[in-house]
């Protein structure tokens, strides 16, 4: 049975069986059919012939109601073929007679009506009922199945193995050897001929297997002519494929290669160094696996590589994923590939990683940022520097001559003159007050910085403002031990704390907490927002905390312009966050804002700690004014080209006794002072002067007599500052406008000190 | 008008004339055989006379069956039973007051010295009946002789006897003196007295019930006048000569 081993051969047997058994059943099952009908026809025919032959001779014995008859000939009945069981019922229905086993199954049956002619009428008699089962003919049939069935399963057999022997006789032996010879070709060697061992008939020529060896045996002719020509081209394409793999590798931008539904094919080697796969990882994987966010994969995929566009390469940026599961940008040229012929059979994309270059221009619009906004604040320091030191002028004026008018008025009772001349000082300190915020803001006024301890400055502003907030506000303070002292203008650091809390008491609308917290912050790491410097530094961090109504991102950037402010009009003057920048900017802190709307606001107040060395400095500083002299009729020298104010000084100091000498000119100042050094105790002198400034006469005049005490005194000025005006060498730096009492107390204090240290 | 008036009274006496003068016919079955059906017919037939808007019909029919047909209203009524045998099977069927002839139950046999008074004395031998006669038929059944036919005719009985297939006979007197002649069963004789006798009734359908008075009064006048006896007297005498000695 080898021989008849092949796949073929058992197909075939396997589908002659199959048919002919189907055959087979389908037929029997017509016969089956036939029979059944023929013997059902034959069991109703056997009935019929009851009724003719018996009926006669029942009805008599029914007629004449001999049941003994009746009786005989029912068991003659029963004693028929295929007839199980019969009765007789007469005409109301009464069993008269019976005979067989009713409880037969599968049966036919029929009611016969018994008649008799009686003066012309039939008359009926009753009922015969006769029973016929169908048994024999189920099982006449089943014989006729098992009959069947053996006789075709012996002749499907037969006719199977005659048709298998004929097969593998005339086919299956020779495709055995086809297929062996077709093993032994070997694409390096040339196989010998392949010839069929048959017999030959005039009738075998060119039939099917002979074409089919003359075309093996081509085939294999043709194969080892191919190889030798492959052997030939694979030496050419090896040293092509050489070089374009080291271009394709020395790319510094990471290139994937994908087929038509984006499964990766070849990547090059910064693409490996990139993305951090090896390239067994990488093997039949799809690009989804490398896209950030999943769904621009498919909107890549409609983008770019739809059928339209394939074939042009387009530039964008996205973002990808590495294997360490890290996300970085690029940007990325893709398009697709195609044959000469345009046959698209993939996709390219040159990835460039621009994580450095992202950052380097996030870092600089924040760069740019910064300077705009620093130039911002700088040209509005300027404008309210300018517009300060002219109203400062003026208000100079207008308040000493109030004094001056109030000083003559007390002798002469004249009190509707009086409350005039007050209310014009106190319009007048108003409006000095305005424009010192203004100077605030432009880090121009006067300032006085000393070590200050800002947990007690903390107490005092609490203890200030406790009385202007409700009690449905709570207040609470959380401080750090150990904070270390800042170098700050106490008055300018109450005034921002007051500012700040006054600003959350009216963000909460009478309800909320507001929390002031004091913290030594070693590293902080954050961006301004007022000055929009990149600050990482050590700082005592001063925070104001409300639960109010929070600051609308759109306004964010805008909130320490002057007079900038959401409040009604009336209920503020847009000064208060501009003052809190000039002073914090000042000395050297910034400001910090976190603030969600509806949620509250945080102002995180950095500032600088105080140096041991700083410390020594401002103890000596603070010795040195505390020696007061009394300079009276000493003789002062007043240069100031507003002549009222000019004025005004001479004629306020020489109510005080001192003799005065007024100049509107800076060169006059100086020419008189070159021939009179000796006529002059002290000088005061204006800052913005047209033909000399302040700080140049200073010069000019220490020049000529180093040991005189200069007080310099500005509305603004960009130029000078009281740093610079005391490494100027002088006495004092005055903020304009000037009271009287500062005047005068700078004055005797100046003289004391220049007295006492100088040997007159 | 007078002449309107004449023809309307001879209009109404014809009418009345031919109501009065209409006959009913019953037909009449009966499940005797010769010569007693002939006796019935006979008396039948002269009460009918008498009765004139009455007329009969008799026809012999297997005894079963000719109750069966009467009771359904098939036939008329049916001569003669017993009625206390046959009232509670054939509701239909009224029987009249008067009866004209009782059934006389006789065994016939070739033994001539066996003393068979009763059905008792039946219980040792093979006795035959015919089918039909109720009475005679239980009787035989209740005695359990030691075998029992039940025949279809009493032609069929007396050749049984006069063959030996069995020993004793229990049929009407008339029918088995009938069937001697006709069989030929010379040997065979009745036995003295009689088995059982019982005066037998005519059973008119319950749609004739009308009809009972009349019939009592007729027949009650024919028994009176000595019409049936006289027919009867015709009738046994015809049977005489074949068998004498009975």
């Amino acid at each position: 049975m080898k021989r008849f081993k092949g796949k073929i051969s058992k197909l075939l047997v396997l589908y002659i069986v199959l048919f002919s058994s189907i055959v087979t059943i389908v037929l029997t099952g017509i016969q089956l059919w036939v029979d059944y009908n023929q013997g059902v026809n034959n069991l109703h025919q056997r009935i019929k012939q009851i009724e003719l032959t018996n009926i006669a001779s029942i009805t008599q014995s029914m007629w004449t109601m001999d049941s003994s008859l009746i009786q005989i000939q029912l068991d003659g009945l029963v004693r028929i073929n295929d007839i199980v069981f019969v009765k007789i019922t007469d005409e109301n229905g009464k069993l008269i007679a019976s005979s067989g086993d009713a409880s037969t199954k599968n049966t036919i049956e029929k009611n016969i009506q018994l008649q008799y002619l009686y003066r012309n009428k039939n008359t009926p008699l009753g009922v015969l009922k006769v029973i016929a089962t169908k048994e024999n003919i189920y099982q006449t049939l089943i014989d006729t199945v098992i009959v069947i069935l053996i006789s075709q399963a012996v002749k499907t057999f037969l006719v199977s193995i005659f048709i298998l022997v004929l097969f593998n006789y005339l086919v299956t032996r020779h495709l055995q050897k086809i297929s062996q010879h077709s093993d032994e070709i070997e694409l390096t060697k040339k196989t010998k001929e392949l010839n069929l061992n048959r017999t030959k008939y005039n009738s075998i020529e060119n039939d099917e297997l002979e074409n089919v060896v003359q075309s093996i045996n081509m085939m294999s002719d043709n194969i080892y002519k191919t190889y030798i020509s492959l052997i030939d081209n694979q030496l050419q394409l090896t040293e092509k494929d050489a070089k374009f793999g080291a271009i394709f590798d020395s790319l510094s931008d990471a290139v994937v290669i994908t087929d038509n539904d984006r499964n990766i094919l070849q990547v090059n080697q910064a693409f490996y160094e990139l993305f951090g796969y090896t390239d067994h990882e990488l093997k039949n994987r799809n690009t989804l696996m490398l896209y950030a966010n999943p769904d621009e994969f498919h909107t890549q995929g409609r983008a770019r590589y739809n059928t339209k566009s394939a074939n042009e390469f387009s530039v964008y940026e996205i973002e990808y994923r590495r294997k360490d599961n890290s996300i970085f940008p690029s940007e990325t040229m893709g398009g697709g590939i195609r044959l000469p012929d345009g046959t698209k059979i993939g996709f390219i994309a040159i990835i460039r990683d621009i994580t450095v270059r992202k950052r380097a221009e996030e870092e600089t619009a924040h760069l740019q940022e910064q300077i705009q906004q620093s130039h911002k604040m700088e040209a509005i320091g300027q404008l309210t520097g300018g517009i300060a030191h002219d109203f400062n002028n003026i208000l100079s004026s207008i308040l000493g001559y109030a004094e001056l008018s109030k000083d003559k008025l007390l002798d002469s009772n004249d009190e509707k003159l009086l409350k005039y001349i007050n209310n014009i000082n106190s319009a007048g300190e108003r409006a000095r007050d305005l424009v010192a915020q203004l100077l605030a803001f432009s880090r121009s006024g006067p300032s006085n910085p000393k070590q200050i301890n800002l947990n007690s400055l903390i107490d005092d502003v609490i203890s200030l403002i406790t009385p202007t907030i409700p009690s449905s506000i709570k207040l609470i303070k959380e401080t750090s031990p150990n904070i270390p002292l800042v170098l700050m203008d106490d008055t300018q650091m109450h005034q921002i704390l007051m500012n700040l809390c006054i600003n959350a008491r009216d963000a909460m609308q009478g309800h909320g907490q507001l929390t002031i917290k004091l913290s030594h912050e070693k590293n902080i790491d954050a961006i301004c927002n007022s000055c929009k410097e990149h600050i990482h530094d050590e700082y005592v961090k001063l925070t104001i905390e409300d639960t109010g109504t929070g600051i609308q991102q759109n306004i964010l950037n805008k909130i320490f312009d002057p007079f900038t402010t959401t409040k009604c009009i009336g209920k503020g003057t847009g000064l208060g966050l501009s003052v809190v920048h000039g002073i914090l900017h000042r000395h050297n802190s910034h400001i910090i804002i976190d603030t969600l709307t509806d949620k509250g606001t945080c102002f995180h107040l950095l500032i600088p700690p105080i140096k041991k060395a700083d410390i020594k400095q401002t103890l000596q500083a603070t010795e040195t004014k505390e020696r007061l002299h009394n300079g009276k009729n000493k003789r002062i020298l007043v240069v100031d080209d507003e002549e009222s104010v000019a004025e005004f000084m001479q004629e306020y100091l020489q109510s005080q006794h001192y003799i005065v000498t007024s100049v509107t000119s800076s060169k006059q100042a100086i020419e008189l002072f070159k021939n009179a050094q000796a006529e002059f105790d002290l000088v005061i002198t204006d800052q913005t002067m047209p033909e000399m400034t302040g700080d140049e006469l200073v010069k000019e005049m220490l020049n000529i007599k180093p040991n005189i005490p200069i007080i310099l005194c500005s509305g603004y000025s960009e130029k000078i500052d009281e740093k610079k005006a005391l490494e100027l060498g002088c006495a004092r730096y005055l903020t304009k406008p000037i009271s009287n009492t500062t005047l005068l107390r700078a004055i005797q204090e100046t003289l004391s000190s220049y007295l006492t240290d100088t040997p007159h | 008008m007078k002449t309107r008036s004449i023809f309307f009274t001879f209009f109404l006496f014809c009418n009345l004339s031919s109501s009065c003068l209409a006959e009913t016919l019953l037909h009449i079955s009966s499940g005797f055989t010769p010569p007693v059906s002939d006796f019935y017919r006979s008396v039948l037939t002269e009460a009918a006379k008498r009765m004139n808007e009455v007329s009969i019909t008799l026809e012999t029919l297997p005894a079963e069956r000719s109750l069966a047909l009467a009771n359904q209203g098939v036939n008329d009524g049916e001569c003669c039973r017993i009625p206390s045998v046959t009232i509670h099977q054939y509701e239909n069927l009224i029987p009249i007051d008067i009866s004209f002839y009782s059934a006389r139950f006789s065994a016939f046999s070739k033994h001539k010295n066996t003393a068979i008074n009763s059905f008792d004395d039946l219980k040792p031998f093979s006795v035959g009946t015919v089918k039909g006669w109720k009475i005679a038929v239980i009787k035989v059944k209740e005695a359990k002789p030691r075998e029992v036919h039940i025949v279809t005719t009493p032609d069929q009985l007396l050749q049984m006897i006069q063959q030996d297939r069995v020993d004793y006979g229990v049929v009407g007197y008339l029918s088995g003196l009938q069937s001697i002649v006709n069989v030929q069963a010379t040997s065979v004789h009745a036995i003295e007295p009689p088995l059982i006798e019982k005066p037998l009734y005519l059973l008119l359908h319950k749609k004739h019930s009308s009809l009972i008075p009349l019939f009592n009064k007729t027949l009650s006048d024919m028994l009176a006048d000595g019409s049936i006896d006289k027919i009867y007297k015709q009738l046994t005498e015809s049977l005489k000569p074949k068998t004498a000695g009975n």
